[in-house]
């Protein structure tokens, strides 16, 4: 008995004096300490992830959404898009991406490099942010701002657009005034190796987008947009990412990689130029004589096996044509190193035409407007031939929406899908034509379909179009993601996919 | 128990010998039954405490004292008899019929007599385990323990089972039972694997899935949280004990050797109901390349099909090919071999027991391309060096090689077999030399392929190790007192291996591929590893006192132990792409560019010290009391510990009331017991993972390092640094009768469980930060009954029938959730495709695994709701379908026949209730394939009963030609919404069904073997399900072997019937 006193003595007196070493063992090793993170090493994950869901998931639905894209023959992988259809799950991993993979660190990155007063890379991080929530608000009208990121919170409240908005303008504001030009920024791919006064022009570019698109509904952003452009310290370059992409997976433009790669396993053809975009940018006349054709097509978008520019129709994948198969379609140009545009010049002096426009001032705002369009021409490596499209695309102050609203849609249908999306929606421009889907293609007979019906300009009713989006009607908002809605008690319910973001007047 | 008791008398003997030598009785005792010698029954002089033990061939030698005439001779599970003590005598020793006294093992390795113990446990011995010859052990309790619900992930050979013990407390930790193989925990690693959406599947590796089956002694299933508070935070869920065989003394031989060897067929045995009237198209439109049966309506003729190439064509009969998916399939053949050697020394000091089996295994897939192969080998060992020490240990090896063909969405064979075209044939595209059939001109460009060529292009290989045994002391150093060492070790490793082929056409040789060219289904290709090891240590340090006090009427037994335990694991994934050789040479070296290079390590450590106190009074009432503490390394260090006790009482009534006819033995049981647990590891502290991004199908769209930088982001899930231990607490009370000596046994039980403070990781809205937040988490409750009732309706000389059955009941509900989630829901698993979603979801007040999804609406007059273009307006939000995913009783009926040496038995296995989600049956309907495609013979139809939204009739017709018949089936579920994914999962399954014959001693004795057993066997012979489930076998499961493998089955293989015959002969 005593043996066993001891023994027990020897046991337990081990076990409750090295128990604190023994189990000090619960930190992860194949995890980085917290304590050495450092901004230089957040910042291009943080970034990348951006890049990623604006260069790909964003483009492609902006491209369905503002008929740029249509559903190419056979496959079916996006064919609800083309009818206007989004659920709360299409969008959900990209949510999730935008907001625990960019916006976490991104905040985390501001908060270090406001503690060591790395005011340069504050910036940096402070403009990718307001440039996601822009996006963000852009897709779903409201989400979580004021308590997202707070410890202990996981149903933060659900902000107004309107109060993101100006939220992030003020976050702008804020780290322009700590800012100075020399200032060093963290490494990063879209504008590497440059030191803040890039940072500073994109920051103003962020800023001159986020008012004009809330123009209509807070008119009183008027007055700093105008000194916004006075100060005229904007981008001069397309600001994008590129050259930093490489062909091999994991390393490609994210368009390419998940659309025209191989990387990941069997992979379809779905995305192919939408009637809507071919018909604006290659004219006919009446006898079908070709009488405009836009340098900047075959730059958007692939001939067909016929070198010819076909468009698809929203609504339908032509599964049971037997004319119009995925041969006779045009994809998007696209290659592994495509950019990714953040913001380019184009839209940039789209922006300032436009705020010369409301202010009345005719001259300046036509002088923008063909910069846009020689911008855009530019981009697309035809300078050259500019003025044709001007000529094309005449300015008109008298319906300063509709010049500024269509050339502004065709410059981003090979550029940056997504705002077309928004723009269509917010200048109402281009309008719904008179023809709809159906009229222009019945799936029963190849012989009916007959896309010239369609005015240039002009944008319609999806063959089958979701029911609850209905005839002549963008799709004007997404369902709230389900990562955020099925897990946040503070969720709205969702307001209907015709129910307008805050700025859609 | 037995052993000690042996160790008593002995002691016993030893202080008396030779005081009052008067009269020396030499006698035998034997087993009334079989006429075998008893070794270890005790020989006690009435009226003494003198007695000794029988040895290895069943002899006794006693001296009687002056005046004593009388012994008691008794053995445990059997009648003890007072006999007048003659020289020479042999007693015969009967069945105990007035006490069931089976020995169970309980936790530590104790055994007890299964009449003191307090809760519920289940025994199944050797024969239960092996009857059905299969290669995974659980498998064989399937519908032979109340309150076990086993379900296979497939049938494919060597796959993981999930084992799930009164119902699921644990959302979203693991709800398997903990194995215990002679006292030392192992591992269960069920390996299972996703990568980039093109494999799911799971193999069991390590753990039980390695056990021969034919080295186990007996199996017994420990359910409730009394039972299990000794094994510490991993029992919560159920232990399952198992005991294996060891060296006997086998009559009058010292050793014994056995041989087992069965050999097996396999065949499909559930397929789903396919239309055969409608052939290759869309739209009602024949389309040459379309990968589904929504053309026109078959009519003989002769019809040309795929792409032209090298101005070549083929061309069929346009009619059904009724059986071709079943033909495609193959009869898979088993062998399995085990042969053993065991005894024991001269001296009977030393115990051996060898072993070595070897299971092959080809499934039902064409060719040797879904195979199992194990080798196992076997070793135990025991020595006495002295009479107060004894030295024990167990070594057990296996190796196990598995190819699986696995199953997703695209080039694997399950996806090109289901949406195969009803009119075209399968079985004569096997010839790959053919352009025709392989992706270069297959029948369809739209992402499937041959089956044929996908079994024979891609490659997934699996080779496990393991290693698992212990090292045990005992020590008495006082007649009451033993001390237990045992280090117990569990070393398992894998190297999985997949290989997914290149297709890299150019299309030359087609002249016409009708609209998509084959090179659209082109893919890089990829070789990827996964490499494994893991181990885990435990030593028990154990003191256990056991004596008799107050007239031997209060028996007391104390324990008390300290466990260390220490878990580790190392994993390394690695992937590389731009293959050399297109396919069949799977190296790391194949490719151009390496995308993943990953290592993974984790290291844990728990200490428990605990005691357990068992009281019995008079053999009739029995109060046992258990304690531990816990420190676990994976909780936040400065609140690292936890407490938790239980307490059984047991009472055999029985005992008060006179000896009858009726009623032979009654006890009543009350238990109530707490179960800790602590988390995983590191899910305390912030952690950092190497940057990525995702694209919407693409993981990984772009990938650090990326472009020569690195990068780093926050990893998806946040710690917590406040975790608690979650904590079950458990209340059982039970019943177990015996009537007619024995002939009706009957064992209820019923029980509440709640698990409180589940550490779980909650999915969170990513604007947190993370998408999912460690937390604990609210509190969900189990209670069920538990039925089980043997009976022997006819037992003569020659014939004995038994009959025996089993129920439970479970009922689980979400109690509460973490007040913070406020909506009160969380996901635990789902399905979403384009606009389709299928959550399984835990929700407040309602069952874990509640099933949502979109569903059509309804006017107040239960008129549907469609929208301009006819088809149903499903809701906006997914919405409470009222179904879950758990059965509302299980139960099963087993019984056997034998007479002559014939033995019948037969086994059937019941599931009432609960849904599944299932892959299958939604593709049934997007390809046209299924019998419901043929509503209204496709003609045009304006959906019944259905209005506008605003009330006006509905005259809108959906037709096959505009694609909306079509879309009214795979958008709308056919008026169903999502819940056109759902199936009922009940079913009645035959088990298995054996004949056995055990040729006469008299007849095996003459060649020199002591036992020869034959036996002929079905398992899964007949499937009878919910008459809605026209697609799977319910038991189907893609998704792992836990709570979310019960959210059902993604393009899974086939089920199978097996049928064999076995031989075992022991020499």
């Amino acid at each position: 008995m005593k043996k066993l006193a001891i023994i027990s003595t020897i046991i337990l007196g081990f076990a409750a004096t090295s128990c604190d070493s023994y189990l000090d063992i619960n930190q992860d090793p194949n995890s980085p300490a917290e304590g050495n993170m450092t901004t230089d090493i957040l910042m291009p994950g943080a970034e990348m992830n951006l890049a990623a869901s604006y260069g790909d998931f964003l483009r492609i639905t902006g491209g369905y959404f503002a008929q740029h894209y249509a559903q190419t023959f056979g496959t079916s992988n996006y064919l609800d898009y083309s009818q206007f259809t989004m659920s709360a799950t299409r969008s959900s991993s990209t949510y999730t991406q935008l907001n625990s993979r960019t916006l976490k660190n991104l905040e985390t990155i501001r908060t270090l490099a406001k503690d060591k007063k790395e005011w340069g890379t504050y910036l940096a991080a402070t403009t990718l942010r307001a440039f996601t929530y822009q996006v963000l608000v852009d897709c779903y009208g409201e989400l979580p701002y004021s308590e997202a990121f707070t410890t202990g919170n996981t149903s933060p409240k659900y902000d107004q657009g309107k109060d993101i908005y100006a939220g992030i303008l003020k976050e702008l504001d804020e780290a322009l005034a700590n800012v100075q030009a020399s200032d060093r920024v963290a490494t990063n791919f879209l504008l590497p190796g440059a030191s803040a006064d890039s940072w500073i022009q994109l920051a103003n570019a962020v800023k001159l987008k986020i008012m004009m698109r809330e123009m209509d509904a807070v008119p009183e952003v008027a007055t700093t947009v105008g000194k916004l452009i006075t100060e005229n310290n904007f981008p001069t370059e397309d600001v994008a990412w590129q050259g930093c992409w490489k062909n091999e997976s994991g390393s490609m433009s994210p368009f390419y990689a998940e659309e025209f790669s191989t990387a990941w396993g069997s992979n379809q053809i779905n995305v192919i130029a939408n009637a809507a975009i071919i018909n604006t940018m290659e004219q006919y006349d009446g006898a079908g004589v070709l009488v405009y054709s836009d340098p900047r097509l075959p730059k958007f978008f692939e001939a067909n096996a016929s070198n010819e520019y076909t468009g698809g129709i929203s609504g339908t994948n032509f599964s049971t044509s037997t004319n119009y198969k995925s041969t006779y379609w045009c994809r998007p140009v696209a290659s592994f190193d495509m950019p990714v545009y953040l913001i380019t010049v184009s839209e940039i002096e789209f922006f300032i035409a436009e705020y010369y426009a409301r202010q009345n001032d005719a001259t300046q705002a036509q002088t923008h407007y063909d910069a846009a369009i020689i911008a855009s021409c530019n981009s697309a490596g035809v300078a050259a031939d500019a003025a044709k499209v001007i000529a094309q695309f005449p300015y008109n102050q008298a319906n300063w929406k509709q010049a500024i609203g269509i050339s502004k849609w065709v410059a981003l249908a090979g550029v940056n899908n997504f705002e077309a999306w928004c723009e269509v929606r917010r200048l109402d421009y281009p309008a719904f034509g008179t023809v709809k889907g159906s009229d222009m293609y019945d799936m029963n007979n190849d012989a009916s379909y007959k896309p010239q019906l369609l005015q240039p300009g002009t944008l319609y009713t999806p063959i089958q179009v979701e029911n609850k989006v209905g005839d002549n009607k963008l799709i004007a908002r997404w369902p709230y993601a389900e990562s955020s809605s099925a897990r946040n008690g503070n969720a709205p319910a969702f307001p209907g996919y015709t129910s307008p973001i805050f700025w859609d007047k | 128990m037995e052993k000690r008791l042996k160790m008593l008398l002995m002691s016993l003997f030893l202080f008396v010998g030779g005081a009052f030598a008067q009269t020396t009785v030499k006698g035998t005792v034997v087993s009334q039954e079989d006429g075998q010698p008893i070794l270890g029954a005790s020989i006690i002089i009435e009226g003494t405490s003198q007695g000794t033990v029988t040895d290895g061939e069943g002899k006794f030698s006693i001296t009687m004292p002056q005046g004593k005439t009388k012994i008691r001779v008794s053995y445990i599970g059997m009648e003890t008899q007072a006999v007048t003590a003659r020289n020479g005598m042999v007693v015969r020793l009967g069945l105990d019929a007035t006490s069931i006294d089976e020995i169970v093992v309980t936790a530590m390795g104790m055994k007890k007599s299964e009449k003191t113990i307090g809760y519920s446990a289940q025994t199944l011995d050797n024969e239960d385990l092996v009857s059905g010859h299969l290669s995974n052990v659980t498998s064989a309790l399937a519908g032979k323990v109340a309150g076990v619900q086993i379900n296979t992930t497939s049938s494919d050979p060597g796959q993981a089972n999930s084992v799930i013990i009164r119902g699921i407390s644990s959302i979203n930790n693991n709800n398997q039972p903990l194995y215990v193989v002679d006292g030392v925990p192992l591992q269960q690693t069920n390996f299972s694997g996703t990568q980039k959406g093109q494999d799911e599947f799971a193999n069991a590796v390590g753990g039980i899935s390695s056990l021969n089956p034919n080295d186990i002694e007996s199996m017994t299933v420990l359910k409730g949280a009394a039972a299990t508070a000794l094994y510490g935070s991993r029992a919560a869920n159920g232990v399952i004990m198992i005991t294996t065989k060891s060296g006997k003394k086998q009559g009058s031989k010292n050793f014994q050797i056995s041989y087992d060897g069965s050999v097996q067929w396999r065949s499909v045995s559930t397929l789903p109901k396919f239309q055969n009237r409608f052939g290759h198209g869309w739209n009602g439109t024949q389309t040459f390349i379309e990968n589904g049966s929504w053309g026109p309506e078959l009519d003989g003729s002769t019809q040309v099909y795929g792409p032209i190439w090298n101005n070549q064509q083929l061309i069929h009969n346009y009619s059904a090919a009724e059986d071709n998916i079943k033909d495609f399939f193959e009869t898979g053949v088993s062998t399995s071999h085990s042969v053993s050697l065991n005894g024991v020394s001269n001296d009977n000091k030393t115990t051996y027991y060898l072993s070595y089996s070897y299971t092959s295994d080809d499934g039902i897939i064409p060719g040797d391309k879904d195979n199992y192969k194990r080798n196992t080998i076997a070793y135990r060992g025991s020595y006495e060096a002295t009479d107060w020490l004894k030295l024990s240990s167990s070594i057990n090896m296996s190796n196990s090689k598995t190819n699986t063909v696995g199953t997703y969405q695209g080039t694997s064979m399950i996806d090109g077999i289901l949406e195969f075209p009803r009119d075209l044939s399968l079985v004569d595209r096997k010839d790959l030399s053919s352009a025709f059939n392989t992706p270069e001109a297959w029948y369809t460009p739209y992402g499937i392929t041959n089956p044929y060529w996908a079994i024979e292009n891609n490659w997934n290989h699996n080779e496990a190790k393991q290693v698992f045994g212990k090292i045990q002391a005992d020590i008495n150093p006082i007649r009451q007192l033993t001390l237990t060492y045992r280090f117990g070790f569990d070393y398992t490793d894998y190297d999985h291996k997949l290989g997914v082929p290149e297709i890299a056409l150019d299309d030359a040789l087609i002249n016409e591929d009708y609209g998509y060219a084959p090179s659209n289904m082109n893919q890089a290709g990829y070789v990827s590893t996964q490499y494994l090891r893991k181990y885990e240590l435990n030593h028990d340090f154990l003191a256990n006192w056991q004596d008799k006090y107050l007239d031997d009427k209060l028996d007391v037994n104390v324990m008390l132990g300290v466990n260390m335990s220490e878990r580790y694991q190392t994993y390394s994934r690695n992937q590389t792409d731009g293959l050399t050789f297109g396919t069949g040479f799977w190296d790391l070296s194949n490719g151009a560019t390496k995308t993943e290079i990953m290592e993974n390590q984790y290291k844990r450590r728990a200490v428990g010290i605990f005691g357990d106190i068992t009281l019995g009074w008079d053999e009739m009432v029995y109060l046992d009391l258990t304690a531990r503490r816990d420190y676990s390394s994976t909780l936040p260090l400065e609140k690292n510990s936890y407490f938790y006790p239980g307490a059984t009482v047991s009472w055999i009534f029985t005992k008060l009331i006179p000896k009858n006819d009726i009623l032979t033995f009654g006890k009543v049981r009350m238990a109530y017991g707490k179960t800790g647990n602590d988390a995983g590891v590191y899910q305390v502290y912030p952690r950092y993972v190497q940057a990525y991004s995702n694209g919407y199908y693409a993981n990984d769209l772009t990938k650090f390092p990326f472009a020569g930088v690195n990068s780093f982001q926050a990893a998806a899930t946040c710690g917590s640094t406040d975790l608690k231990p979650e904590m079950t607490t458990e209340f059982e009370v039970g019943l177990n009768l015996a009537f007619f000596n024995n002939r009706i046994n009957i064992d209820a039980s019923y029980y509440n469980r709640n698990t409180d403070d589940q550490i779980f990781t909650l999915p969170v809205d990513p604007s947190t930060g993370y998408g999912f937040m460690v937390t604990n988490f609210g509190k969900v409750n189990n209670k069920g009954i538990e039925l089980l009732v043997n009976t022997v309706p006819v037992q003569t000389k020659n014939f004995r029938w038994e009959l025996g059955f089993n129920f439970s009941k479970n009922k689980n509900k979400v109690v509460s959730m973490p007040e913070s989630l406020d909506g009160g829901m969380v996901n635990v698993n789902q399905f979403s495709a384009g606009n389709d979603a299928i959550y399984m979801r835990a929700v407040e007040g309602l069952p874990m695994g509640e099933l949502f999804t979109y569903l059509p609406q309804y006017t107040a007059d239960g008129k549907m709701i469609v929208g301009a273009d006819g088809q149903p307006l499903l809701t906006d939000e997914v919405q409470d379908t009222g179904k879950n995913v758990n059965a509302d009783w299980t139960g099963g009926i087993n019984t056997s026949l034998s007479a002559y040496g014939f033995t019948l038995s037969a086994s059937l296995d019941i599931r009432k209730g609960g849904y599944m989600f299932s892959r299958t049956r939604n593709l049934m309907q997007f390809t046209g394939n299924g019998e419901v495609t043929l509503y209204n013979g496709r003609n045009p139809f304006i959906i019944p009963n259905s209005v506008y939204a605003d009330g006006s009739e509905n005259i809108s017709p959906i037709y096959l030609n505009n694609s909306s018949f079509q879309n009214y089936f795979n958008d709308y579920g056919y008026g169903l919404g999502g819940e056109a994914y759902l199936i009922d999962r009940s079913f009645v399954k035959l088990r298995n069904i054996t004949l056995a014959y055990t040729l006469p001693k008299s007849l095996v004795s003459k060649i020199y073997l002591s036992d020869v057993t034959v036996s002929v066997f079905a398992n899964n012979l007949f499937t009878w399900t919910h008459k809605g489930n026209k697609y799977i076998d319910p038991e189907a499961s893609s998704f792992g072997n836990d709570l979310e493998g019960m959210f059902g089955e993604l393009y899974s293989n086939p089920a199978c019937r097996n049928f064999g015959f076995n031989v075992g002969v022991k020499f």
